[in-house]
């Protein structure tokens, strides 16, 4: 398997309108590892998260994910190395409303014409649906699920490109503390089963024991000027 | 593609409203101008086939357009009548063959049209069933009057009344049916054929009633001379003409002094229509039509319509563009998290511009499709939509 470590070194970006700057100057994530990103609101947790996966390109600084540089990339490259080796799980579950559950969870297939399509994939759909109790649902739109049930699919979207990176933006931060476990323990048997790197960004203390190392941004990383 | 085709189509089938709104505002913008245009080109045919079909039409002077549509369509305000007169002078002077039209009544509401046996040969009418109108009182329907009355040989018909407060006037006649016409496609499938004579009946000129010369009953008789008996209001005027009764049936007058709405002529010759022209051309109260260029003219008066029309569709197709745009821009700020979700997961931002320029595609396709699909059933039905207007 491809080498998955992820490699920070004076990483910079910033907002400049709104003031914001964040700035890390080394910071690694070995393979395998499930590593949860806090600090306060407003700290660049989830800008951080979104320089790891591409989404931004930072201002200086380098993002390495085993031996390709993020920040080296094209446009174009940068998605179809997102979309192949990064699972993201959004905090308001950004499910598409107008597909069914099973057309969701196969979403990024449908949305990018570099993954390929074929009866596997529908099949490795189900089966993650079914391993989220989602199983007997695949044909309901996302908006007949409950919070629970939608952050499920989140994850089942996620995981279906069988990433070597999963990205959790507070994927519990919507849900009651019986779904919250639920969902914790899901996501990590699930990164655990395919050996993935699990990062999530989260401001419960509570959680941060289940992790393996804890990245505090407050101490090393964003500051709002204004 | 089929993956953005299958998004696109999604998200249509789960926004139905919208994607019905924006589909029939397409399609009704499509199909106006196509509809106004077939509607146009068929009544267009329409009329002017059935105007070059009639050489001359002979009438009072007046408004043309009205002596031509009642003398080709029945249709239109009556003109002024002439005199059946007119008719044989035009026989007569043996340049052309004179086809008398008396078009003022109604039967049901649809118009009565008294004329020769000359007409339904000229016209190329045969009849589906029965006979055509040979004695006084024999009606014979054309066929969407049949259809839509549901009568048919052997079952009668009344005449509408003209007025219903006016105690003098001539009561509805009884007809007899004694054919239908076989369908034509033409304006002669919408109306009531009679006899000239028989229209005169129905306009009160001429009049059965009891014999008052054989009559035993005094009690009818107002006054008895020497070579006349007038008879009082207890006379008996017959309103339907039976075997019985058609011998009682008599006129007043001289024939060639009786109203006849037009004439159709058909000259012999181009000699002979030019002669003709010329005479009514010096005419003081009659005046000869070519039908072909009155409704030439008055194409030209649907056309300047049409024009106005297209104009007009300009505005609306520009008024639909907006509105596609603005729903369009609605659109994109109500997507606007969606899309930048499909953009984190990896989707390009071209991929997200192909979903929305797919769904108006969709949507332009199913409105011209449908568009289509309405102007094939009006290029269809056009004929027949063409004689209900």
């Amino acid at each position: 398997m491809k080498s998955h470590a992820i490699e920070i070194s004076d990483l910079t970006f910033s907002y400049e309108a709104q003031g914001f700057e964040l700035n890390i100057p080394q910071l690694s994530i070995a393979e395998g590892k499930h590593v949860a990103i806090v600090g306060p609101s407003g700290c660049g947790k989830t800008t951080l998260a979104y320089l790891i996966s591409g989404i931004h390109v930072p201002s200086g600084g380098n993002v390495d994910i085993g031996r390709d540089s993020i920040t080296r990339m094209t446009d174009g490259q940068r998605r179809d190395f997102r979309i192949s080796n990064i699972g993201f799980i959004f905090q308001e579950f950004e499910l598409l409303e107008y597909l069914r559950v099973e057309e969701n969870i196969i979403l990024p297939y449908l949305l990018n014409a570099s993954l390929e399509l074929d009866k596997a994939v529908y099949e490795r759909a189900r089966s993650l649906a079914e391993s989220v109790g989602l199983g007997d649902k695949l044909h309901r739109y996302s908006g007949e699920l409950s919070q629970g049930e939608k952050q499920r699919l989140a994850i089942c979207r996620a995981l279906i490109t069988d990433p070597c990176i999963i990205m959790a933006d507070e994927p519990t931060g919507n849900l009651d503390d019986g779904n919250t476990d639920t969902i914790m323990d899901l996501i990590r048997n699930q990164a655990r089963r395919s050996d993935a790197t699990f990062v999530m960004i989260t401001h419960e203390r509570h959680l941060l024991d289940r992790f393996d190392d804890v990245v505090d941004l407050a101490k090393n990383g964003g500051r709002n000027s204004g | 593609m089929t993956r953005l085709l299958l998004l696109t189509w999604r998200y249509m089938a789960f926004n139905k409203i919208k994607s019905s709104i924006l589909i029939v505002c397409l399609t009704v913008t499509l199909f106006l101008p196509i509809a106004v245009h077939v509607m146009i080109g068929h009544y267009e045919r329409d009329l002017t086939s059935r105007a070059e079909s009639t050489p001359l039409i002979v009438g009072a002077k007046g408004n043309r357009y009205d002596l031509v549509l009642k003398s080709l369509y029945f249709a239109a305000k009556n003109p002024e009548s002439i005199t059946m007169g007119e008719a044989s002078a035009i026989a007569e002077s043996g340049r052309a063959m004179a086809i008398p039209l008396h078009i003022s009544f109604a039967a049901r509401g649809k118009p009565i049209v008294g004329t020769s046996l000359d007409y339904f040969e000229f016209r190329g009418l045969e009849v589906a069933a029965g006979t055509l109108p040979l004695q006084l009182g024999d009606t014979v329907l054309g066929h969407e009057v049949a259809t839509e009355l549901n009568l048919g040989t052997g079952d009668v018909i009344l005449t509408d009344q003209t007025s219903l407060y006016n105690i003098g006037a001539v009561y509805p006649l009884k007809m007899h049916i004694t054919g239908v016409l076989a369908p034509s496609g033409t304006p002669d499938d919408h109306a009531v054929f009679v006899d000239i004579k028989t229209a005169w009946v129905v306009e009160g000129i001429g009049h059965g009633h009891t014999d008052l010369t054989k009559t035993e009953d005094a009690g009818i008789i107002l006054q008895k001379k020497e070579n006349e008996v007038v008879g009082n209001a207890a006379m008996e005027e017959y309103t339907e003409i039976t075997a019985d009764n058609i011998a009682s049936f008599h006129f007043h007058g001289d024939l060639s002094g009786f109203p006849v709405t037009s004439i159709l002529v058909i000259p012999n010759s181009e000699k002979s229509a030019t002669v003709l022209k010329g005479r009514y051309s010096v005419s003081p109260s009659e005046q000869m039509l070519v039908p072909a260029l009155i409704i030439e003219e008055l194409m030209g008066i649907v056309f300047q319509v049409e024009r106005f029309f297209n104009a007009s569709f300009v505005l609306i197709c520009l008024t639909t563009l907006l509105f596609v745009v603005l729903v369009v821009m609605l659109s994109l700020r109500i997507r606007k998290r969606e899309m930048e979700t499909m953009f984190r997961i990896g989707c390009s931002r071209s991929t997200v511009f192909s979903l929305q320029i797919a769904e108006l595609g969709i949507v332009f396709l199913i409105s011209l499709v449908a568009a289509a699909c309405l102007a094939g059933l009006l290029v269809w039905f056009a004929p027949q939509l063409v004689n209900v207007m």
